[in-house]
């Protein structure tokens, strides 16, 4: 007999697996957390890690079922009835616990297909959804640190392990499980109830949700060290859980989803493109343009143009028309740069800080000249947290070759160097300094 | 022919440290290897034992007693395969390349005693 390891079927493997723990767990944790109520939190997610595990176990030796997300669905059925049932505060729940595994069981597989593309799905069981977004307005609830809820969401909405969240922030185990024990318990005390917020405070409600999600997307798109996998997770994820706000009255209804989502789908579109073979960053500049994934690029317009109904500005609006201007544009040059420019001047009015002055400072070089935009930069190199961001440098010393100033380039990304942390952005500037040279 | 039953010892503790991906790995190559010995008609059955601990019932001084949990046990079988082989050697090439033995798992591998042959040398 000859190699058994074969990798086509272990990567469809992967795609169930990966679907079952990252979007079926956190529906089955929201779904049991209703019935539960959100002072057993911990023991939804208990069930259904418990459901995950016994699947992980079993099917090594009998095989990956026709219908995975049927069985797990099954086994945590009968799980959380075996809890309950040793449970006084929880035995009367038994006939609510059936009605919502039959549910979750009759409109699990639909979801079953998943792509960082169809995150929208247009078709999502209402029901199952609505669960979901309340355990959304849960997780983010502003009673808890901004820190815990991005561990919470990711923890019981997308399915990610206190050691997965760990390696996503570059954070001690130690500290997620705090994190996570303090935010339950938060919960508990403060008895946050779950719901989807009444209209008056759904609309600050709603920031805080958004801006989780907007958090996690930026932590998984960041070019910096760490999982490459989980990274791309965190995006997707992102997108999974816009795409379920924008969807639904709740959320969808403000245009601010949209333009979150659309913000999202559009950054997404460079996820490939952005890194070479070597996992080194390529600068928007050096990125093969048929590399972009232009479905998600339509998608992000489309989320943009509904963005747009209503009279809502918001910093998402700004930041997703930025990033529509760059995904239409054929090359570096021929973008509409003037666009982007004053798109930056209104988002600049409205958040006045050195990293969005320093992004605007780019498009103007584009406009305007390299020295117009040195100046700009020059005024806001020492403002914290500048001093310390090796994209300052970096970013001036770009501008000063293109004005034709070497030396001043060669000073400006050796001091770069002194700052990065990780070894792709190290030898990312040491490609720029070589490239000064020759 | 005979058949021979691959009992799937795992370290518990050993088990339970393996990341999500490198369980779906092994899911993944299991699947592999069961396919290949069904399409070459010699898959005789697999189960999973779940890793609650043993009890044994036995009789002592003439009553039956169940002893256990014995939930002390740091090796549990976790499942086993009915393998059909020529003969142990033969066996012993197929079980070598069940990839759980590349995780923390040993094949205890036996023979299941063919009653049927009795039966047909009687025959005779």
């Amino acid at each position: 007999m000859g190699d058994v390891v074969s990798i086509v079927p272990e990567t469809q493997v992967r795609t169930v697996v990966d679907h079952l723990f990252r979007n079926q767990a956190g529906q089955m944790v929201s779904t049991l957390t209703r019935v539960f109520g959100s002072q057993h939190l911990e023991l939804a997610e208990a069930v259904v890690q418990e459901a995950l595990i016994q699947a992980m176990q079993t099917w090594p030796f009998k095989g990956v079922p026709d219908n995975p997300a049927g069985w797990i669905v099954q086994v945590a059925k009968n799980k959380a009835l075996d809890h309950i049932r040793h449970d006084r505060f929880l035995i009367d729940k038994e006939e609510e616990v059936r009605v919502a595994f039959d549910h979750l069981s009759s409109a699990g597989v639909q979801a079953s297909s998943f792509s960082i593309e169809d995150a929208v799905e247009r078709h999502f069981d209402r029901v199952l959804r609505d669960d979901q977004l309340r355990m959304m307005f849960v997780c983010c609830h502003p009673v808890l640190s901004r820190e815990s809820r991005l561990a919470l969401t990711l923890k019981t909405l997308c399915g990610f392990g206190v050691t997965e969240i760990a390696r996503a922030f570059l954070t001690p185990v130690e500290t997620i499980e705090q994190r996570l024990v303090r935010a339950k318990r938060k919960i508990r005390d403060e008895r946050v109830p779950f719901e989807i917020p009444e209209p008056r405070e759904l609309a600050g409600r709603l920031d805080s949700v958004l801006e989780a999600i907007y958090l996690l997307f930026n932590e998984g798109y960041a070019a910096s060290e760490g999982d490459r996998l989980i990274r791309r997770d965190l995006c997707e994820q992102a997108i999974r859980l816009a795409g379920l706000l924008a969807s639904s009255g709740p959320g969808g209804t403000h245009p601010k989803t949209h333009a979150l989502l659309a913000l999202l789908q559009l950054q997404a579109s460079r996820l490939d493109a952005r890194l070479d073979a070597q996992g080194d960053i390529l600068l928007l500049e050096e990125q093969d343009r048929s590399r972009w994934n232009h479905r998600l690029i339509r998608l992000g317009l489309e989320s943009l143009d509904r963005s747009a109904e209503g009279d809502e500005l918001t910093d998402y609006h700004l930041q997703a028309s930025i990033a529509a201007r760059h995904a239409v544009a054929p090359s570096f040059e021929q973008t509409d740069w003037a666009g982007i420019l004053s798109d930056y001047d209104e988002l600049l009015l409205r958040n006045h800080t050195p990293v969005v002055a320093l992004n605007r400072a780019v498009a103007l070089m584009m406009v305007e000249g390299a020295e117009a935009a040195i100046t700009e930069v020059e005024a806001i190199r020492n403002l914290p947290p500048m001093h310390r961001y090796y994209l300052l440098p970096a970013t001036l010393a770009e501008m000063y070759r293109r004005a034709g100033r070497m030396e001043d380039a060669l000073r400006e990304y050796q001091q770069a160097l002194t700052l990065v942390a990780t070894r792709p952005e190290r030898r990312f500037l040491e490609g720029k300094m070589r490239s000064l040279s020759s | 022919m005979a058949q021979y039953m691959f009992l799937i010892r795992d370290d518990i503790q050993a088990y339970s440290r393996y990341s999500r991906e490198e369980l779906t790995a092994l899911i993944g190559r299991m699947g592999e290897w069961s396919q290949k010995l069904k399409k070459a008609g010699v898959h005789r059955g697999a189960e999973k034992l779940t890793d609650e601990a043993p009890r044994v019932l036995r009789r002592r001084q003439g009553e039956l007693v169940l002893d256990g949990p014995f939930a002390e046990a740091k090796e549990l079988i976790g499942g086993f395969f009915v393998v059909e082989a020529r003969d142990e050697a033969e066996a012993i090439e197929i079980a070598k390349e069940c990839p759980a033995l590349q995780y923390a798992s040993e094949i205890e591998l036996r023979t299941v005693a063919e009653s049927c042959q009795v039966v047909v040398e009687r025959g005779h």
